[in-house]
């Protein structure tokens, strides 16, 4: 299998993955300008298993501003400031390493942008890559709750966009909270096909699904 | 004036940055990558006595990859964001743009590094590439400068706003025996690009110019 390289600027903290990553994504969300000092953060997922750390890191613990106020934690090196990683604490079998610490301009590219309102209107992105703009136009209807109207929009959207695995997973979400069981397990199957364990330790960890959760089908594709 | 302020990710070190800044520039360079974990690094230079920085930092110190000139960058201890660096020109201070956390922050006028850059990564038209230069190095490397000099000149002319170009053709024509075009350009540059004078004081590729009076007056060392 493949294995790759990263370390920050000094090559004190480094890492050694394992096969390729099951995400790559861009973020232009502040939290990620300022954190890399550049115009925007690009990040690699891996099950946590395919990675091996060396060196000393500080972390530094940051909770996300959107709605699931997830904890992020970075690994930073103390001698030269770089970010290799983080983690988050609810999802252990994950790591997320900066795609910049690999130094490989050939790293397989970024299949989605995430918050594009964000984004520095000089910076051009292929027309393949997934935007983010479509949950927003969902994400007001599923904050005030009215998980009908968002589930309704989002398979609309869905529509346009078969493929888009966060969609899918967010659009499931919806549909479990509105007791669309049928329709929740469908698109969360489609959610899990692009994005394999990962989603389907989230799936298993998140209360959206609880109304679905010991529906057959969802115990069958998360594995429990 | 105008006035800036640019922090790290937990707000503990901040830059105040009064004005605008005199150069925006990207860098696809892999030191770059590393240190901002991004595919490039985005900074603004803004003269040294226009920036006030507050809080904790620590330094770490690199040698540049084509010459061991040092440059100095500047992170919070706390949660390792990287806010400014210093370096090349003792009077311009270079502020990570992205601690700026400003989407509409004047666009970068430059991108080098140009042979590192993430394909993926689309720029616009009005950016200036090192693609230039680039093409030009093999001659360069196989010691072939007046070659070099002679397909410098038109395309310095064509990227007006280049001043690494406009640098490393004066580089080339100072070593074919050139000075009159090698002050020329050098000129050019230095009025493009000002941290471009400290390294014109210690480049060797510069030796054959040195002694002359339009050199040190662009320098600014006595004659």
């Amino acid at each position: 299998m493949a294995t790759r390289e990263a370390s920050c600027s000094c090559g004190q903290l480094s890492l050694q993955a394992e096969g390729d990553p099951f995400h790559v994504g861009i973020c232009h969300c502040l939290a990620c300008q300022r954190r890399t000092g550049s115009a925007f953060g690009m990040q690699a997922g891996y099950p946590a298993d395919r990675i091996t750390v060396s060196g000393r890191s500080t972390d530094y613990a940051r909770t996300s501003d959107e709605a699931d106020r997830k904890v992020h934690v970075f690994h930073f090196c103390p001698d030269c400031g770089g970010t290799v990683f983080y983690t988050e604490p609810d999802e252990p079998d994950l790591i997320v390493v900066m795609v910049g610490a690999f130094a490989d301009p050939l790293f397989p590219p970024p299949v989605e942008s995430g918050y594009e309102a964000r984004r520095h209107p000089w910076v051009g992105l292929p027309d393949t890559m997934e935007r983010d703009d479509l949950w927003g136009q969902v994400l007001p209807l599923y904050e005030a709750g009215d998980y009908a109207a968002a589930a309704d929009r989002g398979r609309e959207l869905l529509g346009g966009q078969p493929e888009n695995g966060r969609l899918a997973y967010n659009v499931a979400c919806c549909e479990s909270l509105a007791g669309r069981t049928t329709d929740a397990v469908e698109h969360l199957r489609i959610a899990v096909g692009g994005g394999g364990d990962a989603v389907r330790t989230m799936a298993a960890n998140d209360q959206d699904f609880d109304p679905i959760r010991d529906d057959p089908a969802f115990r069958e594709i998360v594995g429990s | 004036m105008t006035s800036r302020e640019a922090t790290c990710s937990c707000g503990q070190l901040h830059v105040r940055a009064e004005g605008d800044p005199v150069r925006v520039s990207i860098c696809h360079c892999l030191a770059c990558q590393r240190r901002t974990g991004s595919s490039f690094g985005y900074q603004a230079r803004f003269p040294a006595d226009r920036v006030t920085v507050t809080g904790r930092r620590t330094e770490y110190v690199r040698h540049s990859d084509d010459g061991g000139e040092e440059r100095h960058f500047w992170f919070c201890p706390d949660c390792g964001s990287t806010v400014f660096h210093t370096g090349g020109d003792p009077g311009l201070i270079a502020v990570a743009v992205g601690c700026f956390a400003d989407p509409s922050f004047p666009p970068p006028t430059v991108a080098v590094y140009e042979s590192r850059r993430h394909p993926w990564l689309d720029l616009p038209e009005e950016i200036e590439r090192d693609d230039a230069w680039a093409e030009l190095l093999p001659l360069y490397d196989a010691g072939e400068y007046a070659a070099v000099a002679d397909r410098g000149k038109p395309l310095v002319e064509a990227h007006p706003t280049y001043a690494e170009l406009a640098y490393n053709i004066a580089c080339c024509e100072s070593l074919a025996g050139r000075p009159d075009d090698a002050i020329a350009h050098l000129r050019l540059a230095l009025e493009r690009e000002q941290s471009l004078r400290s390294e014109a004081a210690v480049d060797s590729d510069l030796d054959a110019i040195r002694e002359l009076p339009a050199f040190r007056e662009l320098i600014g060392q006595p004659a």
